[in-house]
């Protein structure tokens, strides 16, 4: 199967806020289409919801001019949905600063959205070049 | 339950818009307040997520520059939350307890509690069925004060 008959949609977004819950909606339409379970489903968009709102709040070069481009992807064994964005390097597969028990020991109001994001999938992926973050999702 | 709502209404359904919640028009998300014996209920409407958790803030906020610190936030009517969400929660949740009184989540359907369950919130609030059931923590004598 080639690469364009993978891909399931493309979604070009603003840089701020409320533009999420419109991301939230294709993703969660993306994931009916390639059959994705409820659950699965449920996470992916809450996976894509917390990366496209950690670029939007910290990573995006310029806030008032950017856009952050998600793709699906159906693959082998599940979807996968890329935000690619220019800005700052921003790698939500390094460790956290705290563990998950630790933020609740120290009442962290910041920092749970990368925590939920490797529990709410199977796999994240991440590369920067040239100025451009790629964050990929996988749900099974 | 008294469902007279007073003081603020946070919503972009607002007929009589507050002049420093910004209304957003693409907003899903609502609060609205009631009281149920001693406690102030914060009831929950729709997505809340980093774009309307502005708005629970405010709310949160205001209950307690009025004095409410017995709060229990009803979260039926909420259809997601997100981490900006998580973070109004444990933001509000001491000076709830500072103040002689609690931040209880009450009536959350399974989907959004799972957000909660997945980073161990209820190991630091409590979470309760129904919101009769978080009300009636305030209405014990020397009702005790968090979870753990």
């Amino acid at each position: 199967m080639s690469r364009a008959a993978d891909r399931l949609g493309q979604l070009r977004l603003a840089g701020h806020t409320g533009e999420l819950a419109r991301l939230r909606r294709a993703v969660a339409a993306w994931a009916e289409a390639s059959r994705l379970g409820e659950a699965a489903a449920r996470r992916l968009v809450q996976a894509v919801d917390e990366a496209a709102a950690n670029a939007i709040e910290h990573g995006l070069a310029d806030r008032t001019r950017a856009r952050i481009v998600a793709e699906a992807r159906r693959t082998a064994d599940g979807l996968t949905v890329s935000l690619r964005y220019r800005g700052p390097r921003f790698d939500p597969t390094a460790p956290p600063a705290l563990s998950p028990a630790e933020a609740l020991r120290a009442r962290a109001v910041h920092g749970y959205g990368l925590l939920l994001i490797g529990r709410l999938v199977a796999d994240v992926g991440y590369d920067y070049a040239r100025g451009v973050n790629e964050v990929r999702l996988t749900a099974r | 339950m008294d469902r007279r709502t007073y003081g603020l209404r946070l919503s972009h359904t607002l007929t009589k818009p507050t002049s420093h919640i910004k209304l957003e028009p693409m907003s899903s998300f609502s609060v609205s307040f009631s009281r149920l014996g001693a406690a102030h209920v914060l009831s929950l409407a729709g997505d809340l997520d980093a774009h309307t958790a502005p708005e629970f803030e405010a709310a949160l906020e205001a209950s307690l520059a009025a004095g409410d610190a017995r709060i229990v936030a009803d979260g039926a009517g909420l259809s997601y939350v997100s981490s900006a969400g998580l973070g109004v929660f444990m933001a509000f949740l001491e000076p709830a307890r500072a103040r002689g009184g609690d931040l209880v989540i009450a009536a959350l359907p399974e989907r959004v509690f799972e957000t909660f369950d997945l980073l161990g919130f209820p190991e630091v609030f409590r979470f309760t069925p129904t919101v009769a059931e978080a009300a009636a923590l305030f209405d014990a004598p020397g009702h005790a004060e968090g979870a753990s």
